[in-house]
């Protein structure tokens, strides 16, 4: 049986507030955006932290964005990702349709592990009642 | 058919390879930035050295930034990157066992092997594209770790070929200490 750790309870916990909105206001499950903050942020990453960086987004040269706050961070994402990913109906979609404007490479590894950061995210909501 | 059909015809056809090759590039490179000389990447921490007369390429700003793709040639790839080990595969081993699975299940060889100066695994999967996949499971603090993979997808023609270039990109990757 999974156990439910602080440190994902706190997670889930703070984000889920943030992308629900996004998501409904984007029409896809909630869970896809989830999975991609917690891919791009880790379930604990004290230098995203303190740059509110949700998603991982860069500047040229490859430093991560700070933003002014994780509100902040999660409105430039629908600004720059929105239109693209809107209506999404699975996580295989959502990933192709920003695989289209250049989000990630062709890594082999991408799909499969952002489909098991799904899945992580889904299993873990469950065992901590959240969501 | 005369010899100036023929050669009219192989011009077509070699032709017509080459703007296959050059489409196939175009489409997986659509959207990415050109890397010359070395990719570097202070977030995951780790760094490399571009081999010589390979194309490498990255993700453009705002997007996230998890490493680089060499091109070898058409459906001929090294791909290097690190993410968070947010699905919380917990170990080299069990990061491996995923991409193996991935792979697509020819037969599988796996060794210990160091990338960056630090212990991972190697696996050779046979196939029509074979893989040569070596994985690092890397804990950052108690509750956050780095997956660190590097792909090589290739030929049985090229497997070889590739291999040495594959081996040239494990001898110019280093670690750095991740942002935090």
């Amino acid at each position: 049986m999974t156990g439910c750790p602080a440190y994902i309870s706190t997670m889930l916990n703070r984000l889920l507030p943030l992308v629900g909105p996004m998501a409904r206001q984007l029409d896809f499950d909630e869970n896809f955006l989830l999975a991609l903050s917690i891919r791009e942020h880790g379930w604990q990453d004290t230098h995203n932290d303190k740059l509110h960086n949700l998603f991982g987004t860069t500047h040229a040269g490859g430093n991560n964005l700070g933003y002014a706050s994780d509100q902040e961070a999660c409105t430039s994402w629908v600004q720059h990702y929105g239109g693209v990913t809107r209506g999404s109906r699975d996580m295989d979609g959502f990933l192709r349709r920003l695989r289209s404007i250049g989000y990630n490479t062709k890594s082999p590894a991408y799909d499969s592990d952002s489909k098991d950061v799904y899945d992580t995210v889904v299993k873990y909501k469950k065992a901590c009642g959240v969501g | 058919m005369t010899l100036g059909a023929m050669l009219a015809f192989a011009a077509a056809l070699g032709g017509a390879r080459a703007q296959g090759a050059s489409a196939w590039t175009a489409e997986q490179t659509d959207h990415l930035v050109k890397v010359e000389g070395q990719y570097s990447n202070r977030h995951y921490g780790f760094r490399l050295s571009i081999p010589a007369g390979v194309s490498a390429w990255r993700t453009a700003p705002p997007n996230p930034d998890h490493g680089v793709m060499l091109i070898l040639g058409e459906h001929r790839t090294i791909d290097v990157s690190a993410a968070y080990d947010a699905a919380l595969y917990g170990s080299t081993a069990a990061l491996m066992d995923r991409r193996v699975r991935d792979a697509g299940g020819g037969p599988v060889k796996r060794f210990t092997v160091q990338l960056g100066g630090a212990p991972a695994e190697e696996a050779v999967v046979g196939g029509a594209a074979p893989e040569t996949v070596v994985a690092q499971w890397r804990a950052v603090t108690p509750e956050n770790a780095i997956n660190y993979l590097v792909v090589l997808v290739t030929t049985p023609a090229e497997q070889k070929a590739d291999g040495a270039v594959l081996a040239a990109v494990l001898a110019g990757y280093h670690h750095m200490a991740p942002e935090r």
